[in-house]
């Protein structure tokens, strides 16, 4: 007869890709793997710290967890974790639920900026690291333990916080470049980014092919997008290199500046009898800016005519939407809302001041 | 073309749709210019809109396009909660007219005098209305 599962953790995820539609996205059960990681990991330390002539854990220790999902709670992205009652130990004794319960204050210090209990093993905040790897910045992972009506919060910043004491961090991470070199021997790569910087990645015999198909001289080949568990120095939150890599593809050829415009231009009247015709020193402005602008790597964005002859070239940039108008007057007016949060910053500033624009429409390569 | 004899409604359920029509120059990649969510200068400030308690998509598009002889490559939508909400707070008033046809479902949304918000609320409405997707002609457009 199977055993009797009792309530061990409720995960609740929170942000938009939670939020949006029923269930939970796929790709994110693997903070289920990673929580269980966690919690076997300092229930191990747990019991050699009460059990001190003993350097291993009993044979079979872990299979007393045994965590299992047997339902997904309505209304959000609710995975309610259980796992078989344990037989022959008192709750307060069980490692596992210790260890769940030292973690959630790990996790509650953390976020409230006080010292991590003393009772937690330091060792085990480098297995953090995994747990929270692919959320993104808007989301959190609340665990609540059974019967309470709320628990701590973890986010990247609670993530960060947590691994403070190592120099850099693991997350998910994309990033579009140039390859410019090809170690067949040691299977890695190095990616050149936009900005200049070098990015190291391991290769596998799945995407060799198309690592070397993109190498070519001067690393000038094609563009490539790269998907994989990057690391990050903890300092400048720059990405350093990749451990793995889940995903490489061919980037496909961008649509001209030119046509891109061109397809934009028209002529008075457009707007339903209404709308002046493409002013021409607009025409001219736009391509040498969004050549400048996609020169830096940004997307090419979408252009659209403005009624007063004018050009608009709009970006999606994860939550924020930016827009760049050049005028018939000369100047050009840029803003960037997050229209998730909410701020916006704007500037309206001579023709000439691309960094400017840049500053706006990729603050965070500033 | 309002119709004097009734004052703009404010408008008051959150979930009501406020539908609007995207000039075809206005639709790249599947996605509207933001500049369909705000008005033009000759609009006073008011951003017309087409409300779903009176229309529905399809009957919108079609009074745009054959009643009105005006342009639209499709009806996108945003809700009152999503014009009333912060930042950039604004109101929707349920607005029939009679010119220069008949439209009980007429509706605007007011904006006020502040490039920065208009532009700011345009992108925030652009977005939700990405989200939700065109409503008619059935289906996203083609990229």
């Amino acid at each position: 007869m199977a055993p009797e599962l009792a309530p061990f953790l409720a995960l609740h995820f929170r942000g938009d890709r939670f939020d949006a539609d029923a269930g939970m996205p796929v790709e994110t059960l693997g903070e289920l793997v990673a929580y269980r990681e966690l919690v076997t990991e300092v229930a191990r330390l747990v019991f050699l710290e009460r059990n001190p002539d003993r350097q291993r854990v009993p044979k079979g220790f872990t299979d007393r967890l045994s965590l299992r999902l047997r339902q997904v709670a309505e209304g959000s992205a609710v995975p309610l974790l259980e796992r078989p009652a344990p037989a022959d130990v008192l709750p307060l004794d069980d490692e596992f639920d210790v260890a769940r319960d030292l973690i959630s204050e790990a996790i509650e210090a953390a976020a409230t900026g006080q010292t991590i209990p003393a009772g937690f093993p330091s060792d085990a905040l480098v297995h953090f690291n995994r747990l929270g790897q692919g959320l993104h910045d808007d989301e959190s992972i609340e665990l609540r333990a059974p019967n309470a009506a709320s628990g701590p919060r973890y986010t990247q910043q609670v993530r960060k916080a947590l691994l403070a004491g190592r120099s850099n961090y693991q997350r998910d991470a994309t990033i579009v470049g140039w390859v410019t070199e090809l170690d067949a021997e040691r299977m890695r790569f190095h990616l050149r980014r936009s900005d200049g910087s070098i990015v190291p990645a391991p290769i596998d015999v799945v995407t060799f092919d198309e690592v070397k198909e993109a190498l070519a001289p001067s690393g000038e080949g094609s563009q490539v997008s790269v998907s994989g568990v990057g690391v990050f120095d903890r300092t400048s939150d720059q990405l350093v290199r990749f451990d793995s890599v889940h995903e490489l593809m061919a980037e496909e050829a961008d649509v001209s500046v030119e046509d891109l415009i061109a397809a934009s231009t028209v002529e008075a009247g457009w707007l339903d009898d209404d709308g002046a015709a493409t002013d021409p020193a607009v025409l001219q402005r736009t391509t040498a800016l969004l050549d400048a602008i996609v020169l830096q790597g940004i997307p090419t964005p979408r252009v659209f005519p403005v009624p007063d002859g004018g050009m608009q070239a709009e970006w999606t940039l994860g939550d924020r939407e930016v827009s760049v108008t050049v005028e018939p007057g000369g100047t050009l007016y840029v803003i960037s809302v997050n229209v998730v949060s909410g701020d916006s910053e704007d500037a309206t500033v001579a023709n000439d001041d691309v960094a400017e624009v840049l500053r706006l429409v990729v603050p965070d390569a500033s | 073309m309002t119709d004097d004899q009734d004052e703009p409604e404010r408008l008051t359920d959150k979930a009501e749709l406020l539908f609007r029509q995207v000039h075809p120059n206005w639709l790249k990649d599947g996605q509207p210019s933001s500049q369909a969510f705000k008005p033009t200068p000759k609009d006073d400030g008011k951003l017309s809109a087409a409300r779903g308690a009176k229309t529905n998509p399809e009957e919108a598009f079609v009074h745009h396009t054959d009643t009105l002889g005006l342009q639209s490559a499709g009806t996108w939508a945003v809700n009152v909660e999503e014009v009333e909400a912060t930042p950039v707070p604004l109101e929707a008033y349920g607005d029939p007219v009679t010119e220069p046809a008949p439209d009980p479902a007429h509706a605007f949304i007011e904006y006020p005098d502040d490039r920065k918000l208009v532009e700011a609320k345009a992108k925030i409405l652009r977005a939700k209305a990405g989200a939700r997707g065109r409503l008619h002609p059935n289906g996203q457009p083609p990229t």
